[in-house]
């Protein structure tokens, strides 16, 4: 229904999407967007047609999925991107007999029914595609700006972030905000990111007893990533922020507001800020 | 057409095969527990196998049915009653096409056997489609009916939101003593429905020989005992501690997982992910279950033993079709006998 987050990978130049655009109709993505120099596109990391040292490979999960495992690459760019390629291919072109894909962190889990299509033709199908994706360039990401009420209420374990840390509150604000972050997947629960790219120097463990809820919005880090609740839940992770963003909506195209793939940026923003966009996200959602 | 809702029962949900596609969104299937008895269910009203029914855990639901119509339940051994406008009671069997009369009621009662039941209208339960399924996803309140469980005094639309599979053949007409309980002779039979053994085939998973070799051993020697916090989301089990996986789960990541995943964390108590699992998980996934025993555990009760047994993907496969054949024959069977 509402326009703003649509697949990325054919634009020339990163778009950038407010996060509150979901919340509100009159937000458009930003016509000239000026990407930080940490995001410009990736270049390949091999010349096109050149074989990366060790192809992916794919083993059974059950009897009806298999699981394509990035081994050599790791978390690096290129490999992330073929991931996504993979998932992207696989929904725009599907494959008869395939009812899933979804990506995490260093693999592919691709889902199917069994009557339908036999594994092993499955399995070469899926190498001959993984091949027809080594050539392509990787396309820019999409960024996505999220405001964030950091501390206080919304952030409830900001200071204890400090200490860990041995900087002022105020340093961690300035350091989740200026860093980039990258959408590894999305799991766990229904639009919920796992974000990549939180300053080392801000690494924490989880917190040692979970809470009962975490409210939805909740920002929170633990170990070296950034997650972002969509609903009211239990968690473990240190909740630092919270945005009045909507991150699930069922009703929406796409459902989820953020998209394994998409950098994303934290914009601070105070309480009265916060209030104001919560209230017309309330309006907006309608639900 | 409505079902009104007298008392709900323990846990009672619209719910049908699932979704698929979205897991790249997080939105893993959810589903029926014991999807072929909800199937049966569905093909013995005449519907497709996969529209939406209702699933109710333990204790059943209570439903009125204003209009006359034909209802099916399967699944666990639930006692059914039937009470009509009149006030007259009638014991009903699971697993056959049933005539409820209008203003009768339903009553699910307690399960003996096995934990979930199945109930199919005529037309399914007609309920908006959400992200490509009609089944309610509890934990996220979507779905389903308003996203919840269902409650006293809801009323549930049901009809018309299926092909009728068997109305190709014979439309669906009321039987001519509209006003009884009428009991059709054909039901499912029992070599189809999911049968409560125990037995679980496993079939190795990525991290399979990250347990230690003792481990592997207990994992097939040893009886496993499903313990009171499973749910829909998973089966937890108590038996031999799992061991070998601690010192190798430092590096590990979230990775996707399926309905079936065995997880080990590091408790070494293994939990068998369900219809509501999550769709990437943490812990190391020694093992899945074959496709064929998804519903079985769909029924297993807090107490209830399993006892795996390693299997090839071959074989698994071949169990898989054998069954699905079944059940092709089974749907034939019902077009060639009509109505009664």
């Amino acid at each position: 229904m509402l326009p703003l987050a649509k697949a990325p990978c054919s634009h020339d130049t990163p778009e950038i999407f407010h996060g509150l655009g979901c919340l509100s109709i009159s937000v458009v993505p930003v016509s000239k967007p000026r990407p930080p120099a940490a995001i410009e596109p990736q270049r390949p990391l091999w010349p096109p047609g050149m074989v990366p040292p060790r192809p992916p490979s794919i083993v059974p999960l059950g009897d009806a999925a298999v699981l394509i495992r990035f081994e050599s690459a790791g978390a690096d760019d290129r490999s992330h991107w073929q991931r996504m390629a993979i998932v992207e291919r696989l929904t725009s072109d599907p494959i008869a007999g395939v009812i899933d894909a979804a990506a995490a962190f260093d693999s592919v889990g691709v889902f199917f029914d069994p009557t339908r299509i036999e594994s092993d033709r499955l399995i070469s199908l899926l190498k001959h595609r993984l091949a027809d994706i080594e050539s392509l360039p990787s396309p820019p990401p999409r960024i996505v700006e999220i405001p964030v009420c950091y501390g206080g209420d919304h952030g409830p374990d900001l200071d204890a972030v400090a200490q860990h840390a041995g900087i002022a509150a105020a340093e961690v604000v300035r350091l989740h905000a200026a860093a980039v972050h990258r959408v590894a997947m999305v799991g766990f629960a229904p639009g919920f990111p796992y974000l990549t790219g939180l300053p080392e120097q801000l690494a924490i463990p989880r917190r040692r007893s979970p809470r009962t809820t975490v409210a939805a919005g909740t920002v929170a880090i633990a170990g070296l990533q950034t997650g972002i609740y969509p609903r009211a839940s239990p968690g473990g992770w240190n909740c630092i922020g919270r945005t009045a963003c909507l991150l699930f909506d069922p009703f929406r195209e796409p459902p989820t507001l953020l998209q394994a793939g998409d950098m994303v940026r934290m914009v601070p923003i105070d309480r009265a800020a916060f209030e104001a966009q919560s209230a017309t996200g309330v309006a907006m959602g309608g639900r | 057409m409505t079902l009104h809702v007298v008392t709900p029962g323990a846990l009672t949900t619209v719910q049908d095969l699932g979704r698929q596609g979205f897991r790249r969104h997080g939105i893993g299937p959810g589903g029926a527990m014991d999807s072929l008895s909800l199937r049966i269910a569905n093909l013995l009203v005449g519907n497709s196998h996969d529209a939406a029914g209702l699933e109710f855990t333990f204790l059943g639901p209570t439903l009125r049915f204003p209009h006359g119509c034909w209802v099916a339940v399967a699944g666990a051994a639930f006692e059914l009653t039937v009470t009509d406008g009149d006030g007259q009671r009638t014991s009903v069997p699971v697993g056959h096409l049933l005539w409820i009369p209008a203003n009768a009621t339903l009553t699910c009662g307690a399960a003996t056997a096995g934990c979930r039941g199945y109930l199919a209208v005529a037309g399914g339960i007609a309920v908006p489609m959400v992200l490509g399924g009609r089944g309610t996803d509890i934990r996220s309140g979507f779905g389903g009916w308003h996203g919840r469980p269902l409650r006293a005094g809801d009323a549930i639309p049901c009809g018309r939101s299926t092909s009728q599979t068997l109305a190709e053949a014979s439309p669906m007409t009321p039987p001519p003593d509209r006003g009884r309980v009428k009991v059709d002779p054909r039901s499912a039979s029992r070599k189809l429905l999911p049968r409560p053994t125990g037995l679980i085939r496993l079939i190795p998973g990525p991290e399979y020989d990250w347990l230690s070799a003792s481990s592997l051993q207990r994992l097939v020697r040893q009886a496993f005992t499903v313990t009171p916090d499973s749910d829909r989301m998973g089966c937890r089990i108590a038996g031999p501690t799992l061991a070998g996986i601690e010192e190798r789960m430092a590096g590990m990541v979230s990775q996707p997982v399926s309905s079936g995943t065995v997880q080990v964390p590091p408790s070494g108590q293994p939990i068998i992910l369900l219809a509501d699992h999550p769709t990437t998980g943490g812990y190391p996934r020694i093992g899945h279950v074959a496709s064929i025993d998804l519903p079985a555990l769909g029924q297993a009760r807090p107490g209830d033993t399993l006892q795996f047994q390693i299997t090839a993907i071959p074989e698994a496969h071949a169990l898989l079709f054998e069954r699905e054949s079944a059940l092709e024959r089974f749907r034939h069977g019902l077009l060639r006998g009509g109505l009664r």
